[in-house]
């Protein structure tokens, strides 16, 4: 890794970080990722642009960032404009084709994992040395799909790598009440899959985790799991009453805030000066701010019955050659 | 013309079809060991080998959930879904997510999935539920239900070549006991085109699956008294060939809707509703449904035989709108 990489990564987490904020002020719906950047980022650094990825809800779009796409067109997703993918259609996250990210096209979570671990077969069918990075919460591991996809992308080897962002929380429900074992990482053995733990608020430990799993499916090794260990500093969503955890809790974990903790690094690494961060945290907020402008500057799709139908059943060329 | 079983000619587009395109792939549950669903698939596995015929463990979530993925990432998936019931489990892949892939990406990523799943009765099979109407009311999906080996090979061959995912609902009675002609040359038929099995002037009959060949016998019994009924195969569900219904309740006046699922809720509620909202069909007598009793199917036979609608019902139903 080159301390050119080291620079990118942080400009990566300082985009993440004024984006969630941004979108927190927006609407009391969202789902702020806030605490979870090195997860995120580190998870999606530096895979190949054929890769596929299934990014957890909570920081899709960062992922959507990391992998290749620029925040104006994030933006133009949210607002649904006309040259985007999703064009106001569906349930939020319609991936990209371009940059090999897989949709979501409707809210119940288990879908990813059967989704992607077909992907990961079809690249497998193909001879295609691709890999696909699923990436999810802790409270998703207990759904069956979850269980299903691993045993049989073990069975067949696929190359596919599981990432759990294990932030503590599904909804107001604790890991420990949820998760019959002390980690997600433990049901990895069940499947005959390794599973590795990380520290989730390490954005470089995530990433030297995630790029050796990704080795590894590439390579006919087969598919593993990597949880990483973080926190989930806001709630469900904005609007969440909470009320379920103490704000102690949450206040350790403000102070191992991975931006801060990789800030510091990079400054002992002598790559981040006090100007040189300023600088960086500028530039951050103004490629968020200028992606919004240009977004919502972008033209509107038409409000017709012939857009309201376009596509319902496809025609023509399109899909995945 | 030569004749093929109903599992024939199934089997006859499957191997064309994978033949015509190195992407096309069957998913789902003993389809190299067994043949899959009535047997169709025999002998695949040695043809194509274990990358293309992929047989997978109980698991009906990922296998439906699978062949979006991988239909998203270039294959064309044939997935099997066992019996009918089963499907009720993968409602979630095929409803939430298959139907609005296209939809929710403008059309540049696709579901282009086939399902194929067994349904029905002779009254000695187990798995007997119908189960249609679960997805009948998901825009995007395309819902199939072949009757033929002639229909069967060609609406299969469309299917698996449509960029949309559709489920194909296979009557299991028909895949050993019904044989027809099937021409050797390779042709397709077009999803969303009804079939008139028989012509007649006095009542329309609209039927699927197995109640076709119920129909028929009934028109047969009622021709002898001197009543014509016209036999409107659907063949497929959604979407569903409104204009041929219309031409032919047009010309008769009355309608009689025979499937086997029970009544409530059912198919046969959207084809009442349609015909009814028609301007310019007059109605002789009253739409009349011939449906399953609103129960769960009774695996006892004398049981299930008086749940289950047939000729008899059939012929009931024609009689009481004839006045």
């Amino acid at each position: 890794m080159t301390n050119e990489d080291l620079l990118r990564i942080y400009r990566y987490m300082l985009c993440a970080r004024f984006f969630d904020e941004k979108m927190s002020g927006q609407t009391s719906g969202w789902h702020s990722s806030l605490g979870e950047e090195a997860s995120i980022v580190g998870t999606f650094f530096d895979l190949r642009r054929e890769d596929w990825i299934y990014p957890h809800f909570r920081g899709a779009w960062i992922g959507y960032n990391v992998k290749g796409m620029s925040y104006k067109d994030v933006f133009v997703e949210l607002y649904g404009r006309a040259s985007g993918t999703g064009q106001g259609k569906g349930f939020s996250m319609p991936g990209s084709l371009d940059w090999h990210i897989l949709p979501m096209p409707a809210s119940a979570l288990g879908i990813g994992f059967t989704m992607s671990t077909g992907v990961a077969l079809a690249l497998r069918v193909r001879g295609s040395d691709d890999v696909v990075v699923v990436n999810f919460g802790d409270g998703t591991s207990n759904r069956g799909e979850f269980h299903e996809s691993l045993n049989f992308a073990s069975l067949r080897k696929l190359p596919i790598v599981f990432v759990c962002q294990n932030n503590q929380y599904a909804v107001s429900t604790h890991v420990s009440k949820s998760i019959a074992t002390p980690d997600v990482a433990d049901r990895a053995a069940a499947y005959g899959i390794p599973g590795l733990i990380v520290d989730g608020n390490d954005v470089l430990e995530v990433h030297e985790a995630v790029q050796n799993a990704v080795s590894e499916a590439r390579h006919g090794g087969g598919p593993s799991l990597v949880e990483c260990k973080t926190y989930r500093i806001q709630g469900h969503f904005e609007a969440d009453p909470e009320g379920y955890r103490t704000k102690e809790e949450i206040m350790s974990w403000r102070e191992k805030d991975p931006i801060l903790r990789f800030k510091s690094y990079l400054n002992e690494c002598g790559l981040l000066s006090a100007e040189l961060d300023k600088e960086m945290n500028g530039d951050a907020l103004l490629e968020i701010n200028e992606g919004l402008g240009s977004a919502k500057a972008s033209p509107r799709v038409s409000v017709t019955r012939e857009h309201i139908e376009a596509n319902l059943y496809p025609s023509g060329a399109g899909g995945y050659r | 013309m030569r004749t093929l079983t109903f599992s024939q000619a199934i089997g006859e587009a499957l191997i064309e079809e994978m033949h015509h395109d190195s992407n096309v792939v069957l998913i789902g549950e003993d389809i190299g060991g067994w043949g899959g669903l009535g047997g169709a698939a025999k002998g695949l596995l040695e043809k194509f080998g274990s990358d293309r015929i992929i047989d997978t463990p109980i698991s009906e979530s990922l296998i439906a959930g699978g062949a979006i993925g991988a239909g998203i990432a270039g294959l064309r998936a044939i997935c099997e879904i066992g019996r009918g019931e089963f499907l009720a489990s993968v409602v979630d892949a095929l409803v939430n997510n298959a139907a609005r892939v296209s939809y929710v990406t403008s059309g540049k990523m696709r579901a282009p999935i086939v399902v194929r799943s067994a349904f029905g009765t002779n009254g000695d099979r187990l798995h007997p539920h119908s189960c249609e109407a679960l997805f009948l009311n998901s825009p995007g999906l395309k819902v199939i239900m072949p009757s033929t080996p002639y229909d069967v090979k060609g609406m299969l061959k469309s299917a698996i070549r449509d960029d949309s995912p559709v489920i194909c609902l296979e009557h299991q009675y028909l895949y050993d006991n019904c044989k027809g002609e099937v021409p050797e040359n390779e042709y397709f038929i077009p999803i969303g085109s009804a079939d008139i099995k028989r012509h007649g002037r006095d009542v329309t009959v609209v039927a699927i699956g197995n109640m076709v060949y119920q129909a028929l016998a009934a028109a047969g019994d009622m021709s002898v008294e001197g009543i014509e009924a016209e036999i409107v195969d659907l063949c497929s569900l959604a979407p569903l060939d409104k204009e041929t219904i219309f031409t032919s309740v047009s010309k008769t006046g009355r309608l009689v809707i025979a499937h086997e699922a029970s009544k409530t809720g059912g198919f046969g509620a959207e084809v009442c509703a349609l015909v009814s909202e028609q301007r310019g069909i007059v109605l002789k007598a009253p739409i009349s449904r011939v449906a399953g009793m609103d129960v769960p199917l009774p695996l006892s036979y004398p049981l299930q035989m008086m749940v289950l609608p047939g000729k008899q019902s059939i012929i009931e139903a024609i009689k009481g709108i004839m006045n």
